[in-house]
């Protein structure tokens, strides 16, 4: 009884895993196919690929399907009754473009969510998407799947004349995605200039204190220097700073400090072009050598916190919004978010920007942000590429700059990004029932203009009437400030910096770049705490070269001459 | 069946002890599925792992994947900070609760002692994100919570306590136990609800005060669970506890404050580097074992406990 | 009442102080939590909010009721947990028994125990545990989220540990009467370990409760995530890098005041569950079956 038993059993076990193994390993060998219904294949009948669909007044006839994946933040809001696969922007692709929107699946905005849920659904062969929208810096691994084609061809075929030419505003912004000639993703462009940054000051401090707002490094010391011993907030503690900052890992934040840097002549974390023309990486610049030694002055001097290496842009901005900080740095809508809020806490607070203060040789530098984040990805399964363009060139050609009277003028959708009270229409706040914006729902990346916005703002600013419905909506919807910062950001872009590598990683990147920004970081807050001596600097410049940054170089160099063809 | 018999039977005894093999089915079958079958997947510490080629695709690079734990320059720096911490949360993580519950088991008054046993377990309920900026808050060195108490009281000098390597580490571990003492508590009250009352009727009679009665009879009772604990929580001595790092460091502490988890965060998870990261995991369970089975020896040896 | 001697008594009051202390330094974040939640936005996100409202409002409560997802995925939290837990304490009972007896007792014991302990150590990490749920369909089930947790070794062998302290008479004097091994389970071992049994059955609803990643990657609709999952998109960081940012999502995202309420109002069903299975930590239950 017992051989027979353990016979059994032990039979029952291993046909269970062999069973589930093969279950598990197999389906990766198949090519996964799509869904039914989905791969921009039509409902019903089955199309041959190269022949168009039918469509009837503009919209497909019968309908077809676009499958695809997403996030959903937090910042994503539903009417009642509404969600992500039925609202007011379905509904509209529907039935003005005949085309249904299925999501495979989505996730949570946080902790690397959809990056997870992404490399999990591949791992099991599961479809693909239609159209995969990622980050810029994800698509490199995606690209190399060999999962997707060749989008710059499908852009060059069905993109609309709008969608071209603003595209063409950003030339630069495909390179990252070249591959043996071939354009594979679709960058998500997006406004330039939004993220350059300017310096805002508490006006009713300068006021209070009969100081000028500074415009060099000099000057901006003795306007700190006020700020933190002369009690500006008048309550007879010394218990307010110069200026918020953030020096945790990432220089370049959105509250910035990378301008004290530029100042000197040199942007850190970027890969920028030395005064010879060579592609170097920003840190290790001789130039910043000296901001860190003005940097750690300030600290020592109590002009910027103690605990700015601990603090994110939000411990930073914290300061800033109780009323304990006089300046930071950052770009065109960082008072419409969040510095707005002194207001509210400290009455009488006014805040305004300035352009971005000069070095001792009059140098000025930022870091930009680059043309897009995003980019698009066209599933290979997917038979009818030209569905996704119909509908994003839709979107190019009637909601981006609507025309006067037409189908967009006000905004999406009516009840939801405005609404027309007693013959006008009124945008948010002042919408009954609340703002929700459709353009959350958007399938993809919303469609915009680089030139657009911030260029807009400025000429605002400058007095120009509001003429067509994009500026009037602009116009109504931003603050003075937000407008005068744009008019600064505009003046001062030719100091902004773009960061030249933005290509996949290269060997040695992979390798050792961790490495190479931990002995950075490492190094830099050394400094800046006194616990290492400022020519320390230079060890750290050859340390960082001998441990694979100079190998680095050379490779980001040679990618360079690649795309650029130099 | 009387006493005796019952005792001597040895061998398999399927007569008596069939119950005994079809009560452990279904948790065999469930730990076959669920852990068994997927812990299959291990072998991706060997591949270039490449989620569009799967586990079956992917290429197959032997120890490479291990060759690079140790290749980096930290690393055996990173796996001593873990083990550092680690150690000092896994003592500590005993020895605050198992105190705490001797403290409240000399409680008289019901209400006080549950109403107390609730709120210190509360902190547990609190994600790192939110415990890590309210941390900074009270341990800043500019007017911090602590650092005003420090100095107003014991007239200390405002310490950096998330900026210094040492009170880092401190830090961390002090943090860790705030938060999960209460929750480490309810087990040892557990045990101790389950003394038998006798044992202290028949130590009064004998004239044992309080502090007699907890130093033999409640603390040898509560051993066994402590030791079993122990035990358990030494597998996971390259778990430093991720959330909790990973919220609090900075640029200032690397040097004594990076962990495994951490490292392998910045190293693998961001570039996606699933390969490298089972081979780290594997490697972890490996220490983990080998340290519960000399443990599990031990205890049997010294002890003549079976801990499991 | 028992005399106490002055030496009993100092120590009570010093005990008393202390725990008392220990408890305000434990109650204290909560206490902010609360006072966020019902402050102001703008105090609040200048920080300026220590433990009393300021600015005081219930819009953050009157924000996140809502939210339908909220009430739904609290539901399905609710559910989750207790099916779960059923579950687990069924299996955890029936598992540690055999497990309990020495192994000249039950012959295999050790087998079955080292069996276990190596899934505590040993996995395969995240890829195989996802293709296996899909294999076996079922993700967006409830299955996929209570299941491959129903078996936790830990609890195990803090489980049969317990069990061991019960005397021995006991059982033998079951077995006498001609018990089953089953009979003897429920009707001996059971009803003797209450304090362990709530002290597991806490831990593993609290675990449900709390574990959120398993909603996420289980479920494709957002609809049907449990209220772990849904929190993660409240309280957890967002990317704040400044290109992956839309300046206008950011005054919704950040609003601190809705976090700290959602969180509150997320913990609460779980922070009720512990009072009330305090009255199962009571002393006395094995003598009351031992004189019987």
């Amino acid at each position: 009884m017992h051989k027979k038993w353990r016979k059994w059993s032990s039979l029952a076990l291993s046909a269970v895993l062999v069973a589930v193994m093969l279950a598990g390993c197999s389906g990766n060998k198949n090519e996964g196919s799509s869904p039914d219904g989905s791969g921009g294949s039509e409902t019903g009948s089955s199309q041959p690929a190269d022949q168009a669909l039918p469509e009837v007044d503009g919209k497909y006839s019968p309908e077809v399907t676009i499958t695809n994946v997403r996030t959903l933040g937090d910042d994503v809001k539903f009417k009642d009754g509404e969600k992500i696969d039925d609202n007011v922007f379905t509904r509209w692709a529907k039935e003005r473009l005949g085309i249904n929107i299925k999501y495979l699946w989505t996730t949570p905005v946080a902790n690397d969510a959809f990056k997870t849920k992404l490399t999990l659904s591949m791992s099991a062969n599961e479809p693909l998407p239609d159209i995969l929208e990622v980050k810029g810096t994800e698509a490199h691994a995606l690209i190399e799947s060999g999962k997707f084609q060749d989008a710059g061809a499908l852009f060059d075929k069905y993109a609309s004349d709008a969608y071209k030419k603003a595209m063409a505003e950003v030339p630069d912004a495909w390179l990252p995605y070249m591959r043996d000639g071939k354009r594979m993703a679709i960058p998500g462009i997006d406004y330039i200039m939004q993220h350059d940054d300017s310096m805002f000051i508490r006006q009713d401090w300068l006021d209070k204190l009969h100081l000028k707002a500074p415009t060099t490094i000099d000057e901006m010391e003795k306007v700190m220097d006020a700020f933190v011993n002369q009690d500006p907030d008048g309550n007879n503690k010394k218990d307010t700073y110069g200026m918020i900052s953030t020096l945790k890992d990432n220089y370049n934040a959105w509250i910035g400090t990378g301008e004290i840097f530029g100042a000197y002549g040199a942007v850190p974390q970027i890969w920028e072009k030395d005064d010879k023309g060579d592609i170097v990486y920003g840190s290790v610049r001789p130039e910043i050598k000296q901001a860190l030694g003005k940097l750690k002055e300030w600290i020592d001097k109590g002009y910027l916190h103690k605990e700015v290496a601990l603090q994110d842009e939000m411990k930073a901005a914290e300061l800033f919004i109780s009323g304990k900080a006089g300046i930071a740095f950052g770009p065109t809508w960082l008072y419409n978010w969040p510095l707005q809020d002194v207001v509210k806490n400290v009455p009488g607070a006014i805040v305004k920007p300035y352009p971005l203060p000069a070095g001792p040789d009059g140098k000025i530098g930022q870091a930009s942000e680059g043309t897009h984040s995003l980019v698009m990805l066209i599933n290979k399964e997917m038979k009818h590429p030209e569905i996704y363009f119909k509908y994003i060139n839709y979107l190019y050609d009637h909601y981006n700059d609507p025309e006067a009277g037409g189908e967009f003028e006000y905004g999406f959708a009516k009840g939801y990004d405005y609404d027309i009270v007693d013959g006008k229409p009124v945008f948010d706040p002042n919408i009954p029932g609340g703002y929700i914006d459709p353009a959350k729902y958007f399938l993809g990346i919303p469609p915009r203009t680089p030139s657009q916005f911030v260029k807009t703002l400025a000429e605002l600013n400058g007095g120009k009437e509001p003429a067509t419905p994009y500026e009037k909506k602009i116009a109504m919807s931003s603050t003075k400030q937000q407008m005068e910062a744009a008019t600064i950001v505009v003046s001062q872009h030719q100091y902004t910096l773009d960061d030249l590598f933005t290509g996949a990683p290269t060997p040695t990147y992979k390798d050792k770049w961790q490495n190479l920004k931990k002995m950075e970081i490492t190094a830099f807050t050394k400094i800046l705490y006194g616990n290492a001596s400022l020519d320390s600097f230079d060890d750290f410049v050859k340390d960082w070269n001998a441990a694979g940054g100079e190998q680095l170089t050379q490779e980001i160099r040679e990618w360079y001459k690649t795309v650029k063809g130099e | 069946m009387n006493k005796a018999a019952y005792e001597t039977k040895s061998g398999w005894n399927w007569k008596r002890n069939w119950q005994l093999h079809a009560m452990m089915v279904p948790a065999v079958v469930a730990i076959l599925i669920f852990a068994y079958v997927p812990m299959l997947g291990v072998i991706m510490a060997f591949q270039d792992f490449k989620p569009w080629l799967g586990i079956g695709g992917s290429k197959w690079v032997g120890w490479d994947n291990f060759h690079k734990i140790f290749g980096q320059e930290d690393s055996l720096q990173v796996v001593w900070n873990t083990v550092i911490l680690s150690a000092w949360k896994i003592a500590a993580g005993l020895v605050v609760p198992f105190v705490f519950a001797l403290l409240l088991n000399e409680v008289r008054k019901l209400a006080f002692k549950r109403t107390v046993q609730t709120l210190v377990y509360l902190p547990h309920f609190l994600s790192w994100v939110i415990l890590g900026g309210i941390l900074i808050d009270m341990l800043s060195v500019d007017g911090g919570m602590v650092n005003r108490f420090l100095h107003n009281v014991f007239g200390i000098e405002p310490i950096f306590f998330l900026g210094n390597g040492d009170w880092f580490r401190f830090t961390v571990v002090v943090s860790h136990v705030w938060k999960e003492f209460g929750f480490g508590t309810i087990v040892f009250l557990a045990t101790l609800a389950g003394i038998n009352p006798s044992l202290y009727e028949a130590a009064v009679v004998d004239g044992a005060n309080r502090w007699k009665q907890t130093l033999h009879i409640t603390i040898p009772a509560m051993m066994p669970i402590t030791i079993v604990i122990g035990t358990l929580a030494l597998g996971g001595i390259l778990n430093a506890g991720f959330d909790q790092i990973f919220n609090l460091y900075n640029s200032m502490v690397y040097e004594k404050g990076d962990i495994v988890d951490t490292f392998v965060y910045r190293t693998a998870i961001v570039q996606g580097n699933m390969g490298f990261g089972t081979a780290v995991g594997l490697f972890k369970s490996v220490i983990g074992m080998f340290l519960i089975v000399i443990s599990y020896r031990m205890a049997y040896v010294w002890a003549n406990y079976r801990i499991f | 009442m028992v005399y106490k001697s002055p030496s009993q008594r100092i120590f009570s009051i010093v005990n008393v102080t202390f725990l008392s202390l220990l408890s305000i330094a434990c109650i204290l974040p909560m206490v902010h939590i609360l006072a966020v939640a019902f402050s102001g936005k703008a105090a609040a996100n200048a920080n300026l909010v220590n433990f009393w409202p300021i600015d005081f409002t219930v819009d953050a409560f009157r924000k996140t009721f809502q939210n339908r997802n909220f009430v739904s995925s609290m539901g399905i939290s609710v559910f989750r947990t207790l099916l779960g837990t059923l579950i687990f304490l069924v299996l955890l009972m029936i598992t540690s028994y055999p497990l309990s007896k020495e192994q000249r007792v039950f012959k295999g014991r050790s087998l079955y125990i080292w069996y276990f302990v190596i899934t505590m150590l040993f996995s395969g990490g995240l890829i195989p545990s996802y293709i296996l749920i899909l294999k076996l369909g079922l993700n967006n089930t409830i299955w996929a989220l209570v299941l491959p947790g129903a078996v936790d070794v830990f609890s195990l062998i803090l489980m049969l540990n317990f069990f061991r302290n019960i005397p021995k008479e006991l059982e033998e004097a079951s077995h006498i009467d001609g018990a089953s091994h089953f009979t003897t389970l429920f009707r001996v071992y059971l009803p003797l370990s209450l304090p362990a049994i709530a002290t597991l059955a806490l831990f593993t609803m609290v675990g449900h409760w709390n574990s959120w990643f398993d909603g996420m990657i289980y479920n494709t609709k957002s609809e049907n995530y449990p209220l772990a999952t849904l929190l993660q998109t409240i309280i957890v960081q967002q990317d704040f890098s400044k290109i992956t940012m839309d300046p206008k999502a950011l005054a919704d995202i950040s609003n601190r005041t809705v976090k700290a309420a959602q969180i509150f109002i997320g913990a609460l069903p779980i922070l009720l569950v512990y009072p009330f299975l305090q009255k199962y930590f009571v002393k006395g239950v094995i003598l009351g079956a031992v004189k019987e």
